[in-house]
């Protein structure tokens, strides 16, 4: 059997006297898409921001592409290829749309400060590329027509799109979207499922998007004993199968 | 394209006009001449710090401190340290003069830059109103340590230094440090800039280490302080430590938000402004008829300072020349938190 893209052991994350999370294992492989439930509280957003280097855990290990990543920067994480989006939408708001988007080529900029102040060929080149497929990026995701505006103008929905284009922007290998739909108006919520399947479309031209599904069923008792459990369930045969699963608030996807 | 390379087109223009200038500006009135060069050098010290405070978002109070060093380094080497130069290059003409001067400014900008980064490094971990306290704590050590410095005059100041600074110079140095200001902004790299002040966590979240560019920032900014410090101890030819006081600081600070935190072109016109304003209260301050009252607020600067921020944040909060991003969502903490459907069994 392949070694997992992400495999996180024994995982504990307190703050204080409260244990947030508490001996949590999860196994994701490229290929994979896994969805995390739980209430309120149950501890989704802490292992995505533990996974993402946001906080360190308390114990536990956490190895992506078989090298442990507990402890390192998150810039340094998300360059090793681990994006996500934010429960609470983080754009940058004095930037416009194409910018936002930009922004996550900068972890693949060949050039740094000298070539910005030199401004030669190879600058340009490498300017003109990443513009050229920031705009495709848009385009696959229909917001090519808010290219020059403010994130901040766009409806709530188009700048959860935005912000999971930034994090695909970065060609990651692992993609941590937090509550993707939550807030949504129903419209809205059926474009958003509509996406993984652009996404997939997109993301064919760099990996495969082939789904092999579980939904990482996680019961957490927040009162009395937090004893994590991760379990599988059968029966989500394509993305778009989280339709019919409300609860499934927070998703990872494995890129191969 | 064509007009790709119109940035670097812009800027040799710009230094070759201010040579043109400078050739023919020996009619010009000592004093007025004086105070264009003071213009200048506040324009690089004011876009510099543009970095730091407006593109960068973090808050430094202690510019006055890296001119300092620059100032006194730039005038240390050049006064005390040319004879072997000159006898090198045949006595103090025009090719070693040049070269001297040319030198010693550039030792002046990267003595400042060690010294940012020095203090950068461990303080940029700070936020807000923490590292403005170190910045300004910063800008006070330098100057004390200067007054206890009997190698630089101490307290007494530093005199005899060449006058050295021409229009020439002085404008150089400031297109210049527009060129590399908007030239880094204009980039994918120098978008990173602009993220770190948006949202730290987000910036982090897409690759882009936000401690590298706080420190970018701060040298950067911290160099051309540096220069202009240089530019400023051969243009007066004395400089003592109190020149360079919290005062100088908040000066270049005002200047930033006068211009609109972020917009080059605003911040450079600034600088123009608050410099002939604070010399226009000097005259103002003396006229007799005016009550005592209005000549002594003419002549405080701090009041000066205190009464145009208040104005401006009264009629025009994003500066001169700043656009107020329109922001749909408020940043920092409190997000419309979202509603969620109930669970099921
Ligand atoms: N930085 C922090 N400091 C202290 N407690 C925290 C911190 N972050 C999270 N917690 C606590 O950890 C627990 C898990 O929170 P988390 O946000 O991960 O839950 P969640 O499953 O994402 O919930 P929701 O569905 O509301 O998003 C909560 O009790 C929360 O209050
Ligand atoms: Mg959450």
């Amino acid at each position: 059997m392949p070694s997992p893209l992400l495999d996180l052991r024994q995982c504990t994350i307190r703050f204080g006297g409260l244990t947030a999370v508490s001996a949590f294992d999860l196994q994701i492989g490229a290929d994979e898409l896994i969805g995390l439930i739980g209430p309120n509280g149950a501890g989704k957003t802490t292992i995505f921001n533990v996974v993402t280097g946001v906080y360190r855990p308390t114990s536990g290990t956490i190895i992506f592409e078989n090298k442990p990543i507990a402890g390192l920067r998150p810039n340094t994480i998300a360059r090793r290829g681990v994006a996500r989006t934010f429960q609470n939408i983080r754009l940058f708001p004095t930037l416009t749309v194409f910018d936002n988007v930009r922004a996550g080529f900068n972890l693949r900029l060949r050039h740094g400060l000298a070539h910005a102040l030199w401004r030669m060929g190879t600058f340009y080149r490498e300017e003109n590329e990443v513009a050229r497929q920031v705009d495709e990026l848009l385009e696959i995701f229909d917001l090519g027509k808010f290219r020059d505006a403010l994130c901040g103008s766009l409806s709530y929905g188009d700048q959860r799109r935005l912000e999971i284009v930034r994090a695909l922007a970065t060609r990651p290998k692992l993609l941590l979207l937090d509550e993707p739909a939550a807030g949504m108006n129903p419209r809205e919520k059926e474009i958003s499922d509509r996406r993984p399947t652009g996404r997939a479309r997109h993301e064919s031209s760099h990996g495969n998007l082939s789904a092999r599904n579980r939904t990482g069923l996680w019961n957490q008792n927040r009162g009395g004993n937090p004893g994590a459990s991760a379990g599988e369930s059968e029966g989500h045969r394509s993305i778009s199968g989280r339709r019919n699963e409300e609860s499934v608030r927070s998703t990872c996807f494995g890129f191969s | 394209m064509k007009y790709r390379h119109i940035k670097k087109w812009i800027l040799l223009a710009a230094i070759i006009l201010s040579g043109i200038v400078s050739h023919f500006s020996g009619g010009i009135n000592s004093y007025y001449l004086q105070i264009i060069i003071f213009i200048g050098i506040n324009i690089t010290l004011a876009v510099g710090l543009n970095l730091i405070n407006g593109y960068t978002g973090q808050f430094s109070l202690g510019h006055a401190g890296f001119m300092a060093i620059g100032a006194y380094v730039a005038a240390y080497l050049s006064t005390e340290h040319s004879a072997g130069l000159f006898r090198a290059l045949g006595g103090p003409n025009f090719f070693s003069i040049t070269l001297l001067f040319i030198s010693v400014l550039i030792a002046g900008g990267l003595a400042a830059a060690a010294a940012g980064l020095i203090v950068g490094v461990p303080s940029l971990r700070l936020k807000g109103d923490y590292l403005a306290i170190v910045t300004l704590g910063f800008g006070e050590i330098i100057r004390v340590v200067i007054q206890n410095t009997d190698a630089v005059g101490g307290p007494r100041g530093y005199s005899g230094i060449a006058n050295y600074t021409t229009l020439f110079w002085t404008y150089s140095v400031a297109a210049i440090t527009i060129y590399v200001v908007v030239s880094l902004i204009d980039s994918t790299y120098g978008r990173g800039f602009l993220t770190v002040r948006d949202d730290e966590v987000a910036s982090e979240a897409v690759g882009i280490s936000t401690t590298r560019y706080k420190v970018t920032a701060f040298v950067l900014g911290a160099f051309f302080a540096g220069v202009a410090g240089g530019l400023y101890a051969h243009s007066t030819t004395y400089i003592n430590p109190s020149g360079f006081d919290f005062q100088r600081s908040i000066e270049i600070v005002v200047m930033v938000i006068l211009g609109g935190m972020g917009s080059t072109a605003g911040v450079a016109f600034a600088a123009i402004l608050l410099t002939l304003l604070l010399e226009y209260l000097r005259f103002v301050s003396g006229y007799q008829w005016l009550p005592e009252i209005i000549r002594r607020i003419a002549a405080n600067r701090v009041i000066i300072y205190s009464l145009v921020l208040i104005a401006l944040m009264l009629l025009r909060p994003q500066g001169l020349f700043g656009r107020l991003p329109r922001r749909g969502i408020p940043i920092g903490g409190a997000t419309k938190r979202a509603k969620l459907p109930a669970l099921s069994a």
